[in-house]
């Protein structure tokens, strides 16, 4: 497979903020797949996208593009990829089609296709209606829409979207994903930047899970779920507060995540699930709550790393 | 029929032009509503002081009307080419829209002329005014020669690297306000802008002389009473000098890119 981005030991430090953001990231992007860059607030997924659009210079190691190394040659990046910003602010004050023509124009179209560009985008993203509308006059949802049409022109080789349907209502986002993998049916490679696990799910090739300026995993969905699949998720409801601590210190053995006041979850591995069963039928007959047994999702993965285990090693993948 | 068609971007002269149009427009777009009040406001500036300065000065002979009114055209650019320009770009900068632009296929000279031409269609009027009433108010007979639109590009774009580094460098907004207002009293006060150099103390006098403003208000002066004189073409040539250099300082020490 073609790498279109080839990351090597990426680290950034912040000496004067005692930060480092990440720390020896290695990570090959492969022409025509959609990965998608997980991870909690702050684990330094924005600064690894910020360091592939050379936004951020690296305290050390170096990334690639197409071979190009891009701290020698910074404008490849542009030329090759479109970076989604999640609001259009710098230019709020142009009407719809007016941001999206001239959008297609710096990229170098000449005005007819420009023209035919922005028509063509602002129908898919469905803001026709507003077309000569200023933009600060537009929703916050309608905003990301126009910033989708945005990293759309100029139909680049590729796209990184930082949280593409934050903030959205349901039909936009399911719009914005559509939006997101017919590009990538047209050969564009895709690199995501999201929490929506759920929905990522269902469109991604391939997850880094990044973790305090860390790769923790990195895999298929599949492969990261296949190797989770030998455990089952338990999900426990209560209606009282005092339930939920007694059923946290029962399974305290499995590091059970507390995800409210009244909800449990944990992993358990399948050969104990009739132990547990049968643990859960006697707590059922002294306090009230709720059960249920699942496959895995990649979520499980995602929160389970996030729930402060530190390296992929640690849940077996 | 026309068909919607994909070329990589190569950059060239007309290339660089589109882009410096486009962006033109879109900066243009921030100011279209409130363009009216921007000329006004722009225009206070030099207008009041020159005022201040006609109420101040009894008696003035015909040499210092001279220079009050050119001096006050010289505000009328560096409103332009430093104030105006370093807001913008300090405002933007600390906005996040940076992060727009440095992410187009665009060179980070189109970025700042655009926002300097935003900056003279919005300030240009009050140099006109300015010259209107030194011609009717004042009685100031102007020599008008064509050679003054290029001089005045020339000293906007040889003050233009100040603005720049301000805007850029400037940690906030805030301390970008501060800055301007003192570095403007500078050079319109304590430099031969409007005060006659033999006026100013020796140190203030050589210090004057890294400042092209300094240039700017001789060339103008010059043409305005005298016509295209050879002391006008000296003080162009050190004002093209001083252009050059601002554009590859900002080339090289100019980052839109966070580091």
């Amino acid at each position: 497979m073609e790498i279109i981005y080839d990351i090597k030991n990426i680290t950034k430090k912040y000496p004067s903020r005692n930060i480092i953001a990440n720390k020896d990231i290695n990570l090959e992007i492969y022409k025509g797949e959609i990965i998608a860059l997980l991870g909690p607030n702050g684990a330094g997924k924005s600064t690894l996208i910020k360091q592939m659009m050379g936004l951020i210079k690296p305290t050390s190691g170096n990334i690639h593009l197409f071979g190009e190394d891009i701290q020698v040659n910074s404008k490849f990046i542009t030329e090759n990829v479109s970076y989604y910003a999640q609001d259009p602010h710098a230019i709020t004050s142009l009407r719809v089609w007016e941001s999206v023509y001239f959008s297609s124009r710096l990229k170098g179209l000449n005005k007819t296709s420009a023209i035919l560009e922005a028509d063509m985008l602002i129908r898919q993203i469905g803001l026709e209606k507003y077309k000569n509308d200023y933009i600060k006059s537009l929703s916050g949802g309608q905003k990301r829409l126009i910033s989708v049409a945005l990293t759309l022109t100029g139909n680049p080789k590729v796209l990184i979207f930082d949280e593409p349907t934050n903030e959205l209502d349901p039909v936009k986002r399911k719009k914005v994903w559509e939006i997101i993998t017919n590009k990538n049916k047209e050969g564009a490679t895709i690199i995501l930047v999201t929490h929506n696990v759920l929905e990522a799910e269902q469109v991604v090739d391939r997850v880094a899970i990044i973790n305090e300026g860390k790769i923790v995993a990195l895999d298929g969905i599949k492969q990261l779920k296949h190797r989770i699949d030998q455990r089952m998720r338990l999900d426990l409801s209560t209606s009282d507060n005092l339930i939920t601590n007694k059923l946290f210190t029962s399974f305290s053995e499995k590091r059970p995540q507390r995800l409210t006041d009244h909800k449990l979850r944990l992993l358990i591995q399948k050969d104990e699930i009739v132990n547990v069963i049968n643990k859960l039928t006697n707590l059922n007959e002294k306090f009230d709550f709720d059960f249920s047994l699942v496959p895995p999702t990649l979520e499980d993965v995602y929160l389970r790393l996030e729930g402060g285990v530190q390296t992929s090693e640690s849940i077996g993948i | 029929m026309n068909q919607l068609e994909y070329k990589q971007k190569k950059m060239s002269v007309g290339q660089w032009f589109i882009d410096l149009w486009i962006l033109v427009r879109i900066q243009y777009a921030n100011v279209r509503e409130q363009w009216i009040l921007i000329i006004v406001l722009a225009s206070l500036f030099p207008l009041t002081t020159l005022m201040l300065l006609h109420f101040f000065v009894e008696n003035p002979t015909n040499e210092m009307i001279l220079r009050i009114v050119t001096g006050n055209m010289v505000f009328a650019l560096i409103i332009t080419g430093i104030n105006l320009l370093a807001q913008d770009l300090s405002w933007q900068k600390h906005r996040g829209h940076f992060v727009f632009y440095a992410t187009l296929p665009i060179s980070k000279v189109s970025f700042i002329y655009a926002n300097l031409i935003k900056g003279i269609i919005t300030s240009f009027p009050s140099f006109l005014i300015l010259a209107i009433i030194g011609e009717i108010i004042y009685d100031l007979n102007w020599s008008f020669h064509w050679f003054i639109i290029p001089l005045i590009l020339l000293s906007i774009l040889s003050i233009v690297g100040f603005g720049v580094f301000i805007g850029f460098w400037s940690p906030s907004p805030q301390v970008t306000n501060i800055v301007l207002p003192s570095l403007m009293m500078f050079l319109g006060f304590l430099t031969p802008v409007l005060i006659d150099s033999s006026q100013l103390p020796k140190i203030l006098y050589w210090l004057s002389l890294i400042f092209p403003t300094t240039y700017v208000a001789e060339a103008l002066r010059e043409l305005l009473s005298n016509g295209l004189t050879k002391g006008v073409i000296i003080n162009s040539v050190i004002l093209v000098v001083f252009t050059i250099v601002s554009y590859f300082l900002i080339l090289k020490n100019i980052k839109w890119r966070i580091e």
